[in-house]
């Protein structure tokens, strides 16, 4: 469980925040400067916020009602910031048993053989941390801290800044982090495919204020936070079985959950296999009437589901094979008469889809 | 060959210069973390009068402590009270280099310690790290090139220090006559030759300085 109540100001800048959560996994999502990661430093205790009250596992980190603040060396708090942070004077192996210390004292039981093994660093223990990539760094970093005898974890952005041949790989591993060691974790993001893919608890922030909370899945349709969203690029993800890849045509078909097929850039994948992709809500197309003789190699066919005005536009939502937000003009929204229980054929060209598990 | 004086000399030297180095380093250790790391009323006046002795004649700052270690100072007639009078005896000429020395370390020091990215220290006390470990084991290693240069370049000023040494600890053969004084009497009383010696002597003194940091100061950070 995790609770965090928090005033702070600095500058034109206020956050207020109040939430508490039992999900093993929860994100903070919002676009940037919405305060994200400043909630993150106050958790971690590297930051005194004007007023908080933080608990974790039954534990008081601060309570600025009871005068209380640990210092962050006491609060068992495994922060992963958005950049490694890696100890540069100290080879890998150094650095993951930095906080070997209070891990013995803690005895939360992560192995370091299990932790080398699933972030497959075995083989950069012997590096200096100067030459590794940043992901080989990433994952070093989430390693050293799951290595420190964490209550709680705290992952700012753990996937901005790499490409998406790394995200797919380190999805799973935070993915089988958070399975394997049982350590409930906080963690930061803009990406709305990134909270579907790794949280089910969610507390979504505007401007320092809190603005949702709850469920992952729903909130993230909640006709505000799709605007928030909208404004980083509102990313659908989409779960679904590999049909068959064509090597000659470059395509890969997936069939979704409940139907409907997606064609994808060909991947390297074999039939059966189950995918993670995410579509832009802009690069999805809406049609009242089937259309032919295209380029597009998708046309799932579904229902409006519901219609939220927004700013910068407005997103349908339609149930087609996956729930599936489309973001179109006003204009658009009005002309095809588009509201709740209209018949539609969303089109979505191959290259507008991208791989994310 | 260099005679026996001339080794006494060199030997004077570098003992002056160790314990001066010896001394003031903490201080300028504490002091550059002091600066680097903390906010404080007055810093920058305080910053600015801790330089003071870099821009100041040295022989003005030998003067003040003259004066100050003298039996008209109550700082002197205190040591004078516990049997201690400095004045003119090679520890002064310690402390007067010491004195010399000290911005230069200070300034050293400071850059060693600005140069330790404070995120890292904020990481090592997530990782369950004391404030005390943090500074053993991130911010003194980190900082070690600033701290060595410091180390090294106050050494150096303080083997040629000529000016305040010569006013607090006078110019005694074999018991304050360190090398830059030596240079000066033997050309005083006209012996260039022995001048010369001694000159090269400092060189060699500087030279060993330079080399011990270059074989101390690890491998630059691209050339790992």
């Amino acid at each position: 469980m995790i609770r965090v109540a928090a005033r702070h100001a600095f500058g034109a800048f206020r956050l207020e925040v109040d939430f508490r959560s039992d999900e093993p996994v929860l994100a903070l999502f919002g676009p940037s400067g919405a305060g994200k990661s400043t909630v993150l430093r106050i958790v971690a205790g590297l930051l005194r916020a004007d007023a908080a009250e933080v608990e974790v596992a039954g534990r008081t980190l601060c309570s600025s009602a009871a005068q209380l603040f640990l210092p962050p060396e006491h609060r068992a708090v495994g922060y992963v910031a958005q950049e490694p942070f890696l100890f540069p004077h100290l080879s890998v192996a150094k650095n993951l048993s930095f906080g070997s210390r209070r891990a013995r004292e803690n005895g939360t039981g992560i192995s370091r053989a299990k932790v080398l093994q699933v972030l497959e660093i075995e083989p950069l223990l012997d590096r200096s941390v100067r030459n590794l990539s940043g992901g080989e760094a990433r994952r070093v970093a989430l390693g050293r801290a799951l290595l420190s005898g964490p209550r709680l974890l705290l992952l700012d952005e753990p996937l901005a800044g790499l490409d998406a041949g790394l995200r797919l790989r380190i999805v799973p591993m935070l993915q089988r982090v958070f399975e394997e060691f049982g350590v409930p974790a906080l963690l930061v993001s803009h990406s709305r495919a990134e909270v579907l893919q790794l949280a089910r608890g969610i507390v979504v922030l505007d401007r320092g204020r809190q603005v949702h909370s709850g469920g992952a899945a729903e909130v993230l349709n909640e006709a505000e936070v799709l605007s928030l969203s909208g404004e980083a690029g509102l990313e659908n993800l989409i779960e679904g079985t590999v049909l068959a890849s064509d090597a000659v045509g470059g395509v890969t078909t997936l069939e979704l959950v409940r139907g409907g097929r997606l064609v994808i850039p060909l991947v390297e994948a074999q039939p059966g296999d189950r995918l993670h992709v995410a579509v832009r809500a802009e690069d999805i197309i809406i049609a009242t009437r089937r259309p032919e003789c295209l380029s597009v190699r998708s046309l799932l066919s579904g229902t409006v589901t519901a219609r939220r005005e927004a700013r910068g536009g407005c997103f349908v939502e339609v149930d087609a094979g996956a729930p599936l937000v489309a973001l179109v003009t006003p204009a658009a929204a009005a002309e095809l008469g588009l509201a709740p229980g209209v018949a539609v054929f969303l089109l979505v060209k191959a290259h507008a889809v991208r791989r994310v598990g | 060959m260099p005679g026996r004086e001339e080794c006494e000399v060199a030997l004077l030297t570098f003992k002056v210069a160790v314990c001066a180095v010896a001394w003031v380093f903490p201080l300028a250790l504490f002091l550059g973390w002091l600066l680097a790391r903390r906010r404080f009323p007055l810093r920058s006046l305080v910053e600015t009068l801790l330089l003071l002795p870099l821009v100041l004649p040295p022989s003005a700052l030998g003067f003040l402590l003259l004066w100050l270690l003298s039996e008209q100072s109550p700082c002197g007639r205190a040591l004078g009270a516990l049997g201690l009078e400095p004045l003119f005896t090679w520890q002064a000429a310690a402390l007067a280099s010491g004195v010399i020395a000290f911005p230069l370390m200070l300034r050293f020091c400071q850059a060693g310690f600005q140069s330790v990215d404070r995120r890292l220290e904020s990481m090592a006390r997530t990782l369950g790290a004391s404030r005390l470990r943090v500074l053993g084991a991130v911010t003194l290693p980190l900082a070690r090139r600033g701290l060595l240069a410091a180390l090294v370049i106050g050494f150096a000023r303080a083997i040629s220090e000529f000016g305040a040494t010569l006013i607090v600890a006078g110019n005694i053969p074999g018991q304050t006559r360190t090398l830059p004084l030596a240079i000066y009497s033997s050309l005083l009383t006209g012996q260039d030759a022995l001048a010369l010696r001694f000159a090269a002597m400092s060189i060699a003194l500087a030279l060993l300085a330079l080399i011990l940091f270059r074989r101390l100061e690890p491998a630059g950070e691209g050339e790992r």
